[in-house]
């Protein structure tokens, strides 16, 4: 390559240089004027991955799905204290699921209630101004009263007036059980009343209503039902002229008698399946959960009281030995008391002995398929709450006729589930309640002890709740766990949670001064 | 063979010999002092041609006519001369403060003399981070810097890696520290997309002082990394290197070989009476051929008990002796892995024009069968000048590929985990358990819980394929000789797709219907399960410029330079991908088909957003006065689009000086002893915002599970979104001192440094019943401290022998402190299993972050309290701390030995201080697979140094009281099992983390024209470590996530392995 050559080509890399300089240049002052360009930096103050506005008829369905799978989370817990279910043989199990163990780190009730509850308040708050709300904002109400029944029941004292504050108040005080319940009370009246006296163009909540389809008659039935159990929860403390007044204020609107279930429309889908289905039954692809319908046998009190009393719901509530929701025996109901066995709650030796093969598991009552409804309350209780306030006096209501509804209400639940018609389930309800060791003895302990068996899988965690308030079912029925080395009683309460330790400091400190102790602290309407 | 090498070169080549002309050339090289230097290197520019000064001083070498001589020895500083025709050339070198005169590529690229940095950098350059060959720069880093702590948190084809500077400063936030590749920030995974060989240099900026001019994003340290740009010197320079590693698993945890299969399950098995009996002493059943724990009898080699699993359908059993597999199965079930990279590079220029281009292909097959791996990157840079003109760019691509073994088909868990848990009579290399169209190998596989791995190595998979791209233009203009004008524009671009897949499985309805009334066997899943699988595509773009104004002055004493710049980028939040598409099919109903289209029940899926830019303005002044006292200050203001407007704007600046004291000092000037000295101050004032993207609103979540079909839901979401956020802020402090000893054959770098981070913007946990579980705030204070120490030192230098030895060490303390977190919170959950197990916090007044776990029941002397009814343990009440999970020290260790062409080279490092939770340890103790379950022989003993309390309260030992079962409840159910103190493990270390020895063909290489340089090295990596006897499980280093919460390991990661093999370099 000769001198001049070079030049040439240093030439021709100049115009190159430059053209790419100017390009460059160009794109630089393009980004310049993009960077001084109004909104290059607010554009990106949006979110466009989230919304952070809802209509109040799109949060109410979550609330009722989060409900519908808090009322199945007990059954491995509160369902083993109350006899419903076993651990089966084949499953380790520490000293601590034998034994009736709650510790700070156990259920996990509170965070799941409160994360619910908060979607309850931000309705009351927004929805209020809307004239039009008024729909949205009663089913806030009652089921804030729903869910925080459950927190006082399961808690004793718990943050109320301070919750939901926000940035405001990270640390929320502990209100008095008490204040709660005679809150609820009130709020659940102040429900009935926004729906009673609602502008008739009120926005109607339709099919986004997953409980009751949009009928604010049912609503406020279960609003009243709802009230009539924050009142006989207090059968211990409270005075009977003063339960029957508050009574009384409502009665008109009547009770629940159709069971409340809740249905958003659950799909054979991975996560979208009814809850209990989706913890102890089939997935979508047709494979039994690992780890979950082996897991819970039937329990030994279960099955057995079941048997002593003729009682046809045992096919119902648990499945034949061997059997599993992906074989056919469990769709075929098996009716003879034979093939089914039980195993009592911590009685290892016998889990072990008889084995999945030779023990039950949950029926098909219970848990029917991915898309059964779950029920927030069922008809049954609503009668034997009735019932019991009948028979303490509270009502002019006959309680016999109650407590037999009840069990009728509890047959036509379980075979509806199973697909079985109502008239069966009447006529087998009536031969059940007139066996003797069935009949009516007008007592509270015969309700009681009748609504633990409707209870059956369905409800652990209110079987448990009414045990504590009135004793039943007695250890006749119930006995106390079979492990032998460190056998306790049957928790009073839950724990306050590691996380109101760690965040709530003060606050949490004050309330365990009043007691925290599973073992002996009472909830204030325990005897 | 010497001379017979050169003969059959000079044979081979004569015919390309060269013909320009040439002469000889003598001379004599000497010190300041006037003496003879002996080892000198001389070195004609432009070419490989060089020799060494003899014990004398002299040389003697041919050189072509108008050449010039490079003079270069260790202490002395560089010299040139033209040799021009000369035959004699003497020479006095100038003894040299060599090292502060190098230039250190600073923060936003800008070159500086290391004399007049006031703050703590370390550079590392491409030999030395080549050294060992290693695959990844983060490989080629670890243990070379005093201050930085790289984690390879796993081991594999592809595994994580942390980068972390002066320890953690962040609550919640990342740690680790800023990538910057050309002057372009990246994820720092990225990190591992590059070709090291690419690579000319990296600076560590250790502290915010250095890196204050990144302004936002660099309060947690940059690593600033230079690529190549091509030579300066000469002809173009082809380069071809081949490193073979093999890898094979170096230990395991200990697993036991003694106890069968077995738990308690009843029989009898109604294929054979004889197979069912009990222990007469203690009623436990003796061994279940089907289960999945390991607490059976004693191998025995019984004939009776030779099963695995139950009659197949036809009536066979799968037989084998009643004893444990040699070479253990687990261990045999790994494979050897290698690692093959070929790299050619083709460079050259001119000290004006200069070109590098790169082709590398790493291949790799990991240990477990079947895993493998491919990297391929190409790489091409240059610069141009043209006058005052002068432009500056780098393209690169690279394409990352990795496939390997996913979940299993029940529980989803890692292979590893499944094998772990293979009883040790199970012969997994048996045909019968690795052939898919056995009946033992999944229809009759003996074991539920943990399914044939094989199964698993055969049909679940993960693949991911990431492609980058990155490019930079920089451009320069020199106005005038006090005016640069300076424009660089980079971008990257990235793509990642990633599926998995878990394929079908099926079993026969006879092994549906529980034959062997085992209750839980493979085959409860039913009949068939159907498929799974997931895509993730995600794309991110990051586009950011730079303009920079330069201004230098030099009047008297004084010089001065000014930096003034603008920033505009737009980049994707973290390492978050900015946008993102995700797709999974849960119910694949066709057989090895993975298509979500194919699928039964809904679509699942989630697509996202996250994007962030910035815009600012900085300024940086750097005062000398007569080359010995420095003072630099920068400042920079950001705006960012993470926070609302009118919040959004804030400042960082930083302040330095540097004074280098033996060039002030007239009676310390050229001694010696003391042959340079450097004593530096800093101060830097910088913030950081560290929330993601649009985290300044209250935003609605889809309900949990919906939509379902038709039916919408919204729910609040759990994270309190505050829009008052202000930057956290970060105020570091920091003194440092250099100096060389004996000519620069010693030489020091210390650094101390505090550094408080306050108001730090992290998501605190509050009280669920405040509507929030968590809550972005401004709190939490952490202060951290250090100290850091580099040392290099050349041994011994005997140039006549032609022996030197190099040892360099650096030392690195860090301690933190958290001084406060939110209003009367004293600790804030980081990550980890929670509950009784190991989970890591911030705790006030404890280093940051601290592992906390459930302990026993103790008595005030640390002795266990046992119930003497039962025996056991008691589990305590509260959690207790137990240490901090990030090393308290740390040492690392460099030498070379060089002598004639050989050279041997070896680096090692030593942590410690800090404790890690093994939670495959508790695992494999609840499984029984572990040697630690058979301690007492799976028989009733006395829980060690335990005590008991008497009537009146007082503590005494038990000598008596045997724990109520020695074998699976006690190691399943006991408060000793589930407290994670018995996991908890010293996570001290000493790590031989590369051996190389080299051999340099330079005697070869000077008789052959066209070859310019041969290497051929045997390497060794992570051939020894040395870590306390407790620990029996992995390797500390390991973590479960490249999250903040380390100090926690589990089954997902792999064990550790050892490396070894060959490299060649060759260049023409």
């Amino acid at each position: 390559m000769n001198h001049s050559d070079k030049k040439v080509h240093t030439f021709k890399n100049i115009k190159n240089m430059k053209r790419l300089i100017y390009i460059n240049l160009i794109l630089a002052t393009l980004l310049f004027s993009a960077g001084c360009k109004k909104g290059f930096l607010s554009d990106l103050a949006v979110n466009p991955n989230q919304p952070s506005q809802a209509p109040a008829s799109l949060i109410l369905p979550p609330i009722l799905t989060g409900y519908a799978s808090s009322t199945y989370f007990s059954s491995s817990t509160m369902g083993l204290w109350m006899g419903y279910y076993s651990i089966s043989g084949g499953y380790a199990t520490t000293q601590n699921g034998l034994t009736y163990y709650v510790n700070s780190a156990g259920p996990s009730t509170w965070d799941g209630l409160y994360a619910i509850l908060k979607n309850t308040a931000y309705i009351e708050n927004n929805s209020s101004s809307d004239p039009l709300g008024a729909y949205s904002v009663a089913a806030a109400k009652i089921l804030k009263c729903w869910g925080f029944q459950k927190l006082v029941d399961a808690y004793g004292n718990v943050p109320y007036s301070e919750a939901f504050k926000g940035s405001a108040n990270f640390f929320a005080k502990y209100d008095d059980g008490q204040s709660i319940y005679d809150s609820c009370i009130a709020q659940l009246g102040n429900a009935i009343n926004l729906i009673n006296n609602a502008d008739v163009n009120s926005t109607n909540l339709g099919s986004n209503d997953i409980l009751f389809g949009g009928d604010m008659t049912l609503w406020a039935k279960f609003a009243n039902t709802l009230k009539l159990r924050f009142i006989v929860r207090q059968s211990n403390i409270i005075e009977a002229s003063e339960a029957s007044a508050e009574i009384a204020k409502t009665a008109s609107i009547g009770y629940l008698e159709q069971d409340a279930l809740v249905n958003p429309g659950y799909l054979n889908t991975a996560g979208k399946q009814s809850p209990l289905w989706s913890a102890y039954g089939v997935d979508p692809g047709g494979s039994l959960y690992s780890d979950g319908y082996n897991y819970l046998r039937g329990g030994g009190a279960s099955v057995e009281f079941f048997k002593d009393n003729n009682d046809p719901r045992l096919f119902y509530v648990f499945a034949p030995d061997g059997s599993a929701p992906n074989k056919s025996e469990f769709v075929q109901t098996i009716d003879t008391f034979e093939r089914y066995h039980g195993v009592y709650y911590g009685d290892r030796t016998a889990a072990a002995a008889q084995g999945n093969t030779g023990t039950v598991g949950i029926g098909n009552g219970v848990m029917n398929n991915y898309g059964a409804p779950v029920p927030l309350m069922l008809a049954a209780e609503s009668y034997f709450l009735q019932a019991e306030a009948a028979e303490r006096g509270w009502t002019s209501d006959d309680a016999e006729t109650l407590y037999n509804e009840g069990i009728t209400a509890s047959f036509e639940y379980l075979y509806a589930q199973a697909g079985k018609s109502a008239a069966s389930a009447d006529v087998d309800a009536s031969t059940y309640y007139n066996q003797s060791s069935v009949k009516y003895d007008n007592t509270i302990k015969s309700i009681i002890v009748q609504k633990w068996a409707a209870l059956s899988g369905i409800n652990s965690f209110e079987a448990w709740t009414e045990y504590r308030r009135t004793g039943y079912p007695d250890v006749s029925i119930l006995p106390l766990s079979k492990y032998t080395p460190l056998t306790s009683h049957i928790p009073t309460k839950l724990m306050y949670p590691n996380s109101e330790q760690s965040n709530n400091q003060t606050n949490y400190n004050a309330a365990v001064a009043k007691g925290n102790d599973p073992q002996s602290t009472k909830v204030f309407w325990m005897p | 063979m010497r001379r017979f090498l050169t003969l059959f070169t000079v044979l081979m080549l004569s015919g390309v010999l060269a013909t320009a002309q040439t002469h000889k050339v003598k001379g004599h090289v000497t010190g300041p002092d006037g003496n003879s230097l002996p080892g000198i290197t001389v070195l004609v520019e432009g070419t490989n041609t060089a020799t060494a000064t003899n014990a004398n001083g002299q040389f003697e070498l041919t050189v072509p006519t108008n050449s010039t001589l490079v003079f270069t020895g260790v202490g002395f500083e560089e010299q040139s001369l033209k040799a021009g025709d000369r035959s004699t050339v003497d020479v006095t070198l100038v003894s040299g403060s060599r090292r502060l005169n190098e230039v250190i590529v600073t923060a936003l690229g800008i070159k500086r003399q290391e004399r007049s940095l006031g703050y703590g950098t370390k550079s590392v350059n491409s030999n030395e981070l080549n050294i060992s060959k290693p695959t990844t720069i983060g490989e080629g880093l670890t243990g070379k810097v005093a201050g930085l702590q790289i984690n390879t948190v796993n081991n594999g084809v592809d595994p994580g890696i942390r980068i972390v500077l002066r320890g953690y400063r962040h609550l919640s936030a990342d740690n680790q520290a800023l990538i910057v590749v050309d002057g372009i920030a990246v994820r720092s995974d990225f990190l591992s997309t590059i070709n090291p060989n690419d690579v000319a240099s990296v600076t560590v900026l250790k502290g915010a002082s250095a890196s204050a001019l990144y302004g936002v994003d660099a309060t947690n340290g940059v690593l600033v990394i230079t690529t190549k740009r091509g030579g300066e010197r000469g002809k173009p320079v082809i380069e071809y290197n081949n490193t073979t590693m093999l890898e094979r698993v170096s230990y395991m945890p200990a697993l036991q070989n003694q106890y069968a299969p077995g738990s308690g399950e009843t029989g009898p098995y109604p294929w054979d009476p004889n197979y069912y009996f009990n222990n007469p002493y203690t009623g436990d059943i003796q061994y279940v051929p089907y289960e999945n724990q390991n607490f059976g009898m004693r191998f025995n080699n019984d004939p009776n008990l030779a099963y695995i699993g139950g009659p197949q359908q036809d009536g066979t059993f799968f037989k084998t002796p009643f004893r444990s597999v040699n070479p253990d199965p687990r261990r045999a079930f790994f494979q050897t892995g290698y690692r093959i990279q070929n790299n050619l590079s083709y460079s050259g220029g001119d000290p004006k024009n200069s070109y590098f281009l790169s082709v590398q292909d790493v291949s790799t097959k990991g240990v477990v069968p079947q895993d493998q791996g491919r990297r391929t990157s190409l790489y091409v840079a240059g610069t141009k000048t043209y006058n005052k003109f002068s432009a500056n760019y780098n393209l690169s691509y690279s394409q990352n590929y990795s496939n390997t073994v996913g979940g299993d088909f029940n529980q989803g868990r890692p292979v590893y985990w499944n094998l772990l848990n293979q009883g040790a009579n199970i012969p997994l290399q048996d045909p019968r358990l690795k052939d898919p169209n056995s009946p033992y190998f999944i229809d009759g596989y003996y074991n539920a819980y943990y399914p044939n791995p094989w199964w698993q190595i055969y049909n679940s998979r993960v693949i991911q394929r990431e492609n980058d791209f990155t490019g930079v233009l920089t451009l320069n203009f020199e106005a005038t000789k006090w005016l640069n004008l300076g424009y660089r524009v980079g971008t990257q671009f990235s793509d990642f797709y990633y599926n998995n897949y878990v394929g079908a499985v099926n079993f026969s309805p006879w092994a549906v219907s529980d034959p062997w009334q085992a209750t839980n066997t493979a085959s409860s899943v039913g009949l068939h399960k159907n498929g799974y699988t997931n895509s993730l595509n995600a794309n991110s773009r990051s586009i950011s410029q730079d303009m920079l104004v330069t201004l230098h002055k030099k009047t008297g004493d004084f010089d001065a330079t000014l930096i003034l710049g603008n920033f505009i980028g737009e980049k994707p939040y973290a390492n978050n991908y900015s946008s993102y598409t995700s797709v999974t099919g849960n119910s694949e109903f066709i057989d090895n088909f993975y298509n979500t289209n194919y699928r039964i029940g809904e679509l699942t899926g989630s697509q996202g957003i996250n994007q962030t830019r910035l815009i600012s303005g900085y300024g940086d002044l750097t005062l000398g006065y007569k080359n010995y006292l420095f003072a630099h200050g920068s400042f920079r203001r950001d705006y960012s689009s993470l926070l609302p407007k009118g919040k959004n704007a804030y400042n960082f600046w930083a302040a330095d000086a540097s004074w280098v004291f033996t060039d002030a000092i007239s009676s310390l000037k050229n001694q010696d002893v003391l042959s340079y000295g450097k004593l530096r101050v800093a101060y830097s004032n910088t913030g950081d915002i560290t929330i993601g993207p649009y985290n300044i609103q209250n935003v609605f979540d889809v309900g949990a599970g919906y939509p379902y079909g038709g039916q919408a839901g919204l729910s609040l979401n759990s994270a309190y979104r505050n829009p008052n956020l202000v930057p956290e802020k970060t105020v570091e402090k920091e003194v440092g001192l250099e100096f060389g000893l004996f000519n620069g054959r010693i030489s020091l770098d210390a650094s101390y440094y505090t550094s408080l981070t306050s108001g730090q913007t992290f998501p605190v946990s509050v009280s669920g019943t405040s509507g929030y579980t968590s809550a972005y705030v401004n709190a939490g204070d952490v202060l951290s401290k250090g100290f850091e120490l580099g040392l290099n030192t050349t041994v011994i230098q005997n140039n006549a022998s032609r022996l030197k030895w190099d040892v360099n060490a650096n030392f690195t303390w860090n301690g933190s402190n958290v001084q406060s977190l939110y209003g009367g919170v004293k600790q804030f959950n980081i990550g980890g299993y929670g509950g009784n197990t190991g989970a890591v916090f911030a705790i006030v007044d404890q280093p940051f972050p601290v592992l906390q776990t459930a302990d026993l029941k103790r008595d005030p002397q640390g002795r266990v309290i046992i119930t003497p009814s039962s025996g056991l343990p008691i589990l305590g009440d509260t959690l207790q701390i137990v240490g901090q999970v990030n090393p308290k020290y740390m040492v690392g260790l460099m030498t070379t030995l060089s002598w004639r062409n050989f050279s041997l080279n070896a680096q090692a490092e030593y942590r410690t201080g800090n404790v890690f939770f093994a939670y495959v340890g508790q695992q494999l103790n609840f499984t029984g697979a572990s040697e630690f379950t058979t301690t007492n022989g799976r028989q009733r003993f006395i829980y060690p140094n335990s005590v008991y309390q008497d009537g009146s309260g007082k503590y005494i030992p038990n000598t008596q009281y045997y724990t109520n079962d020695g074998n699976m409840n006690f190691w399943t159910g006991s408060a000793y099992s589930q407290a994670g103190t018995s996991f908890i493990e010293d996570a001290s270390f000493w790590k031989i983390r590369n051996v190389s020895l080299s051999y340099d063909f330079k005697d070869l290489v000077q008789n052959v024209q066209w070859l310019h340089g041969l290497t051929f090295s045997l390497i060794g990596k992570n051939l020894l470590m040395f870590r306390p006897s407790q620990n029996k499980w992995t390797d500390p280093e390991f973590s479960y996530t490249t999250g903040n919460n380390q100090g926690i390991t589990n089954y997902d990661q792999l064990p550790p392995t050892r490396q070894y093999g060959a490299s060649l370099n060759v260049k023409f």
